[in-house]
């Protein structure tokens, strides 16, 4: 498909891509700290990606293959309409598979597949501030950043244990990025956080409302917060997927009658049809 | 005066291209990434060090010169609307041969709260590739790395370990086509021989 030719080149002009990327450049030398940046307004509202897709036009070219996925499903709205958006703009190549993919726009999950050092991840982020439930005043949440003041989160999670016996903190599960900043992961599982870790693939976010692009070089240690007795330990939906058999992958539960029976398969719709595929290939 | 040379042959497409080289040497510290854009470079620009002034550098980036690049001070305020400032400490880009680069204090190295206020150095050496070889260590680094890199100054590089994170200055190193990069979080080590 070929670009709308109205538009310039991944929708945004170039002065702004220019912003983008040099913001982008410093959030990568400062690994887990919030860069300010001049957000512009874009053809979608708030909260449906307007970071993630600022991130993408900055970096998408004609080699790269787009990705993009909704809470692992390539296949709903926000993932159709954000690679449609990129394809008439950019005349971006997509894919549903994670190998393929050069970029891999993101919301809410991070893929099963392993990801390489040719592939960038980029997320949409709501709210890009950990400490914003636990301080009003913006002006003090960046200092508490500068001294590293992260005791309230720590308490925040202390209290959890003291009420429920655990860490109760099913997504956007805070994490340190190389015991520097404290980072949102965005509302990914705490059972994706592993994944930020260590990564050969460059990890980029963008909150859009609020203005702020964040990055997690690749090999760089990123560890959830935890307690040395309660150490952390994300929860995974029991039992296998009903598509695919997988005992290892984030479930999403699906009502499939009236009664209030469900049942459960992969998030990763692409990492989903590849074992169901593998499978029928094995009985055939 | 340069201002007649030709810049990117495709605005959109180079500098796309040649940020994503950059985005890369940044996220992977000491890779070397080799640039086939602009077709010429102003003397004595390397045509790295030029593709990267081109796609990061506008109006609204102040830039100071090295002596010698201020030759080709039109070259930039012609395709980028450069702004040329005096002062090292004024400015969010440096493009100058390291060997007369200011010594790391001397640039905005941003503060406590805001860290990415900070200088970005666009060093020229005189080879990557070859030549001195520096350990690298640090975020985007998996297990070793080494860097061969001649030209950067001894006591500049112990000037520029001094510096406190999350202040200090990016740097980007180029040469002729190549560039890589070491962005403030990178500890650099000279090797006293070439390990085998």
């Amino acid at each position: 498909m070929s670009a709308t030719p109205t538009y310039n080149h991944a929708y945004l002009d170039e002065t702004t891509k220019r912003m983008l990327r040099r913001t982008i450049l410093k959030a990568v030398a400062i690994p887990g700290f919030q860069v300010p940046f001049a957000a512009r307004e874009m053809p979608l509202p708030y909260g449906w990606g307007t970071g993630g897709i600022q991130l993408t036009a900055a970096l998408i070219g004609p080699t790269d293959v787009l990705k993009v996925i909704d809470q692992g499903d390539d296949h709903s709205t926000n993932a159709v309409s954000i690679r449609r958006f990129f394809e008439r703009t950019a005349a971006a190549t997509t894919t549903a598979s994670t190998t393929k993919a050069t970029l891999i726009q993101t919301r809410h999950r991070i893929p099963e597949t392993p990801l390489t050092e040719s592939q960038i991840l980029v997320y949409q982020v709501p709210r890009p501030d950990p400490l914003r439930s636990l301080e009003d005043d913006a002006e003090q949440r960046s200092r508490m950043h500068a001294y590293g003041d992260y005791g309230r989160m720590r308490l925040l999670l202390y209290e959890q244990i003291t009420r429920s016996g655990c860490i109760t903190q099913p997504y956007n599960y805070p994490a340190m990025v190389e015991g520097g900043y404290l980072m949102s992961p965005s509302p990914i599982p705490a059972f994706d956080n592993p994944r930020l870790d260590n990564s050969p693939a460059l990890q980029v976010f963008g909150a859009g409302r609020e203005q702020r692009i964040y990055a997690i070089p690749p090999y760089t240690h990123v560890a959830s917060l935890d307690f040395i007795d309660y150490p952390f330990a994300p929860e995974r939906p029991p039992g296998k997927c009903a598509l695919c058999g997988s005992g290892s992958s984030w479930l999403d539960a699906l009502a499939i009658d009236d009664a209030g029976n469900r049942q459960y398969v992969c998030s990763d719709t692409d990492y989903c049809q590849r074992r169901q595929t593998a499978r029928a290939e094995e009985v055939r | 005066m340069n201002a007649s040379m030709p810049g990117f042959t495709d605005s959109v497409e180079d500098a796309q291209r040649v940020f994503r080289a950059a985005l890369s040497a940044m996220s992977y510290p000491g890779r070397i990434e080799r640039i086939d854009t602009p077709a010429v470079a102003p003397p004595p620009f390397s045509r790295a060090c030029v593709a990267l002034a081109l796609s990061l550098i506008d109006e609204t980036t102040p830039v100071w010169l090295g002596q010698a690049h201020a030759a080709a001070i039109g070259h930039l305020q012609f395709h980028c609307g450069a702004r040329v400032v005096d002062a090292p400490a004024c400015a969010d880009f440096g493009i100058t041969h390291a060997s007369t680069c200011p010594m790391p204090e001397r640039w905005a190295p941003g503060t406590a709260a805001e860290p990415h206020r900070s200088a970005t150095l666009l060093l020229e050496v005189d080879s990557l590739g070859a030549g001195q070889r520096y350990r690298l260590s640090g975020p985007g680094m998996s297990g070793e790395r080494y860097l061969d890199c001649h030209g950067l100054p001894r006591e500049w590089l112990a000037a520029r370990a001094a510096n406190d994170f999350p202040c200090g200055v990016d740097i980007f190193l180029t040469s002729g086509d190549l560039m890589a990069a070491l962005p403030r979080t990178t500890r650099v080590e000279a090797q006293a021989c070439t390990p085998r």
